[in-house]
Order: structure tokens, then C-alpha cells, then sequence
């Protein structure tokens, strides 16, 4: 049942938040620790706040539009007095005294928070490996990766378990395990959701949002969470809009760009294929097909990878210092070289962010409402061919995974992936669609046109929970 | 890249965070970190002495909704 249809009925009475809970609980339980999802679950914790949801509901005490609901999200968002331990050996144990704002929102909007998900250490890595906590399995095919970061909510939620989760998105990292695991997922426009109290990677970079299994759930979920927080100065003040009002509209008459140019490099002919496939959709649909020739955007990913690593070496200096031996080799070495750039590069890689969005709006966006872009340009690998402890050559890779999505990190543009069908190897692929500044509704509303009339988002993968 | 910069990447490494990286990764380090170092260094060139990391928010505030 999707996010929207489980809220309905939990709201209608016609199914408990008890039983919409245990069957999650159950869920995480078994198939979540069979595919490594889970790092978290308290099963009589998770019933009592079930079993409370349902006694306010009885007395007409709805909390808010997702009354009930059980999720779980990426074990880096604080809950004060709960373990938060970021896919970590050095964040083992560690109780945080405050609670994230999304989580409040979520908290404020009805939403049962049951399980904590496995992530890639500290948010570092776009397949998902995770030596301390084990890889999570990608349920479309358990050999091949779920995609990271957010690994666990990929998982999660695509195979069942629960109808949303919360990621993050400083590379790809919403988008890659979205896309690898068959659903749908929102890095937002930098500022519209809250970064407090959630771990940072990136501060310039880090975007919160949402992993769910249709474009609909999606809205639903960024609508709790996003809008001006004065716990995080860089939220935007503005109110956000209803990401909903206008999801059913369709795209006749709008423009959608399809990225030629850079986006194709490397690009296999299956995923090509795919994407040229999308677009003839969306010609059928209405919407004017303009091909857009993009420009090489390696320097905007060496850039956004100097900026993280300088952040991220930034916030793991005392650590890097008192207790090496407890980081991943390859988490370590990503952070320890960072200390190396010098300073005036990394502030000239923040000065250049203005002129190259407003060149990337006006002149690779031009007109377009949106631009459409693979998230992956091949299929999705496996872990063991992804896994760099294993294989040193493997590094060229695993760069290459984030590659579409990062340079959107550094933009700061909406971005919302869409499952568009399955590569020969049985794995899902995914377009993404890049956005204006604050454009989500338009972006719900284009990628909710290709799902209505593609069903994309209603196969589920063969390592799903049934109950 | 000469063996002095990779020793030289190793000694602040080492001062810097009192560890080091393994000898097989400090010239990889030097060579990474220094390749982008210079693609950002290339385009700051662009620059002019008012752009600051604020406008980057600005930015996204006035190109909401607007096309060329």
C-alpha cells in the first residue's frame, strides 16, 4: 500500500496504525535483516506509539496528515535520548540531546518513526559497502548494490517494508538508491528542508528529503518536512507551496530538456535507450522534447568533491586524530587527504557556485521546465565488483556511479528520480528530472504524468514483504 | 609531481592530524587533491572581487521560476 493510501485508511479506521505498524515490525524484522537494512528496530516501542496513534484517532485527535503512518529513515537523524550511530564504528553508542527538525515535522505530521536504517559510513559512498554494519542487499537482485548512501531506505522501502524514509543527498545519495532500487526519491533545492540535527557531510551540500515508493508519497512527505526553520539559517524563508495541488495536471504544453552532450558520455546503449524511450513518453503526453547539448561538467564535480572533502575533513578532524584505526580505509583516506587543498581553493569553489548556477538556469535550462538526465549511466554493478577493499581498480567505478548527480549537489537544483524500467541484468534504471530553484511541484507533476502512464512504480521486486 | 612534495604532503599530513597516511596513499593523495585544487583554481580566475559564497543563496532565491 502506498504512503498516501496507508494515511487514508489509518484516517478512515479501515486498517490500525497496530496493524499497519506490526506489519512493518515484522518486516524490518525478518526480510530487513536478510537484505541488511536495518540497524535499528525497538518492536514494543514501535506498538506502543502505534497503539497511542490509534487511541488519539478513536477520540478524534488526529495529529496530521500522516496520522499513524510507520516509517523509518537513515540512521542520521537525531532523536534526543536514541542511539544515532551513522553507519559507524566511532558513532557507536551515541545519544544525541537534540531532535532533528524533519523528524519533528514528521513527529508533528502524525508519522510513527519504528526503525533506524543502515547507511554507508558517515553518508561517504554512492553503492552502499559498509564494512562496519555489512553491505545492505538490493532486493531486485540481493549480488548487485542498493546504491548509497541512503542504502537502508532504498531497501526499505522498495521492498515493502515501509511506505517512506527520510535520506540525504550530498552526491547522489537519495537519487543513486532510489534509482538502483526501483522507486522514487527528492534531493530538494538547497534550503527548503532543515539540515538540523541531522549528521552533516557536506553543510554546503547536505539536502535532505525524502525515498517513497510513488511520486505522490514523495510530495506527501516533502510537503511535512520542508520549509524555513530558524535552527538552520540556510533555509529558505519562503513558504513552501502544495507540492500536490497541481500533481495530476499532466505536461501538455510544457518543455522538458533531454541531456545530450556530457550526460551521454560513457552512457551504455541500453540506458539510452531507456532514456530516449522516457522522453517519447513525454512527447506523447504533450510535452515539447528539446534536446540540450550540455557542456563537460567534470570541473563542477571536481569542485563539489573539494568542497565535501574539506567540510567533511573539517568535521572529522578530532576524530581523524584520536582514532584513525576506527574508520574504514577508504572513508579515511577520503577525509584525511582533504586536509591538503588549501584554503583559497576551497573558498574559490564556494565564490563560483552563483555564476554557475545562473549559468547552468539560463543556459542549459534555458526555457525548459526541466531537464531529463539518467541518475546511473550503465546498469546497476554488483557489490563485489563495486568493492574497492577488494579490488583497488574498482575506485574508477565507483566514481563514476555519482557522476550524474553530483554536479547537481553543487547547483543546489531540485532533482527528483523516477524509475524508467530495467536494464538487461534484471536491475531497475532511473531518470532524474533537474528542476529551477524551488520547482518540486513542477517536478512531481512531470514525473507523476510518466508514472500514470507507464505504471513504473507498481512492480514490486521479487525479495519484497508480503506479510 | 616530485617525491619532495609527496614528503612534503606526508610531513604536514603528519603534523597536521599527529597520523599519517600509509606511504602507498600519499602520493595518490598529493596527486588527487592537487588536480582539483587546479581546476578551481582555473576558473577562479573568473571571479571578480564581490562575489562571495553568500550569492550562491541569493542566487537561488532570484532564479526560482524564471527562464531565459
Amino acid at each position: 500500500m502506498s504512503l498516501a493510501a496507508l494515511a487514508k485508511a489509518i484516517a478512515r479506521g479501515k486498517i490500525s496504525s497496530a496493524e499497519a505498524t506490526a506489519a512493518s515490525v515484522k518486516a524490518l524484522g525478518t526480510l530487513g535483516r536478510t537484505l541488511n537494512a536495518v540497524a535499528g528496530l525497538d518492536p514494543d516501542a514501535a506498538m506502543k506509539a502505534a497503539k497511542r496513534a490509534d487511541r488519539e484517532r478513536a477520540q478524534g485527535r488526529k495529529r496530521g496528515p500522516l496520522h499513524g503512518v510507520p516509517l523509518a529513515h537513515k540512521d542520521m537523524y537525531y532523536r534526543r535520548g536514541r542511539v544515532s550511530e551513522c553507519g559507524s564504528i566511532i558513532r557507536k553508542g551515541f545519544v544525541p540531546a537534540v531532535t532533528s527538525t524533519a523528524l519533528e515535522r514528521l513527529d508533528a505530521a502524525g508519522a510513527l518513526d519504528i526503525a533506524r536504517l543502515n547507511m554507508v559510513e558517515f553518508a561517504m559512498g554512492p553503492t552502499g559497502h559498509n564494512p562496519h554494519t555489512g553491505t545492505p542487499r538490493n532486493p531486485w537482485n540481493p549480488e548487485h548494490i542498493p546504491g548509497g548512501s541512503s542504502s537502508g531506505p532504498g531497501v526499505a522501502v522498495a521492498a515493502r517494508m515501509v511506505a517512506g524514509s527520510l535520506g540525504s543527498d550530498t552526491g547522489g545519495s537519495i537519487r543513486m538508491p532510489a534509482a538502483f532500487c526501483g522507486i522514487v526519491g527528492m534531493k530538494p533545492t538547497y534550503g527548503l528542508v532543515s539540515r538540523y540535527g541531522a549528521m552533516p557531510l557536506s553543510f554546503s551540500q547536505d539536502h535532505i528529503g525524502p525515498l517513497t515508493r510513488t511520486v505522490e508519497d514523495c510530495a506527501l512527505m516533502l510537503q511535512a518536512i520542508a520549509g524555513p526553520d530558524p535552527k538552520d539559517p540556510t533555509t529558505s524563508p519562503r513558504k513552501p507551496p502544495n507540492f500536490r495541488a497541481d500533481i495530476e495536471k499532466g505536461v501538455r504544453g510544457k518543455t522538458i530538456a533531454v541531456a545530450k552532450g556530457w550526460f551521454r558520455d560513457g552512457m551504455s546503449d541500453e540506458v539510452a535507450r531507456s532514456l530516449d524511450a522516457a522522453a517519447e513518453v513525454y512527447r506523447k503526453l504533450g510535452a515539447r522534447i528539446v534536446p540540450v547539448d550540455v557542456p563537460s561538467l567534470d570541473h563542477v564535480n571536481d569542485t563539489a568533491m573539494l568542497i565535501t572533502g574539506c567540510e567533511s575533513a573539517s568535521f572529522h578532524e578530532k576524530w581523524l586524530r584520536e582514532r584513525p584505526q576506527d574508520y574504514s580505509p577508504q572513508v579515511r583516506m577520503r577525509t584525511q587527504q582533504s586536509v591538503l587543498y588549501p584554503a583559497v581553493r576551497y573558498l574559490d569553489a564556494l565564490r563560483g557556485r552563483e555564476r554557475v548556477l545562473a549559468w547552468f538556469v539560463g543556459q542549459v535550462l534555458g526555457r525548459a521546465d526541466a531537464m531529463l538526465t539518467p541518475v546511473l549511466s550503465f546498469a546497476v554493478p554488483t557489490i563485489r565488483e563495486t568493492d574497492v577493499g577488494d579490488n583497488p581498480k574498482a575506485m574508477d567505478l565507483v566514481i563514476r556511479v555519482a557522476r550524474n548527480t553530483r554536479p547537481i549537489n553543487y547547483l543546489g537544483l531540485p532533482s527528483l528520480s523516477v524509475p524508467c524500467g530495467f536494464t538487461r541484468n534484471g536491475l531497475p534504471s532511473g531518470f532524474q528530472l533537474v528542476g529551477r530553484p524551488f520547482s518540486e511541484a513542477l517536478l512531481f507533476r512531470i514525473g507523476r504524468a510518466y508514472e500514470r502512464e507507464t505504471g513504473c512504480t507498481d512492480k514490486a521486486p521479487p525479495n519484497s514483504f508480503t506479510g | 609531481m616530485t617525491s619532495d612534495d609527496t614528503a612534503s604532503a606526508a610531513a604536514w599530513l603528519a603534523a597536521y592530524l599527529d597520523a599519517a597516511l600509509p606511504p602507498d596513499q600519499i602520493g595518490a593523495a598529493v596527486a588527487s587533491t592537487r588536480r582539483a585544487s587546479a581546476v578551481v583554481g582555473q576558473r577562479a580566475d573568473a571571479l571578480v572581487m564581490e562575489d562571495e559564497p553568500a550569492g550562491f543563496v541569493v542566487a537561488l532565491d532570484r532564479l526560482q521560476g524564471k527562464r531565459s
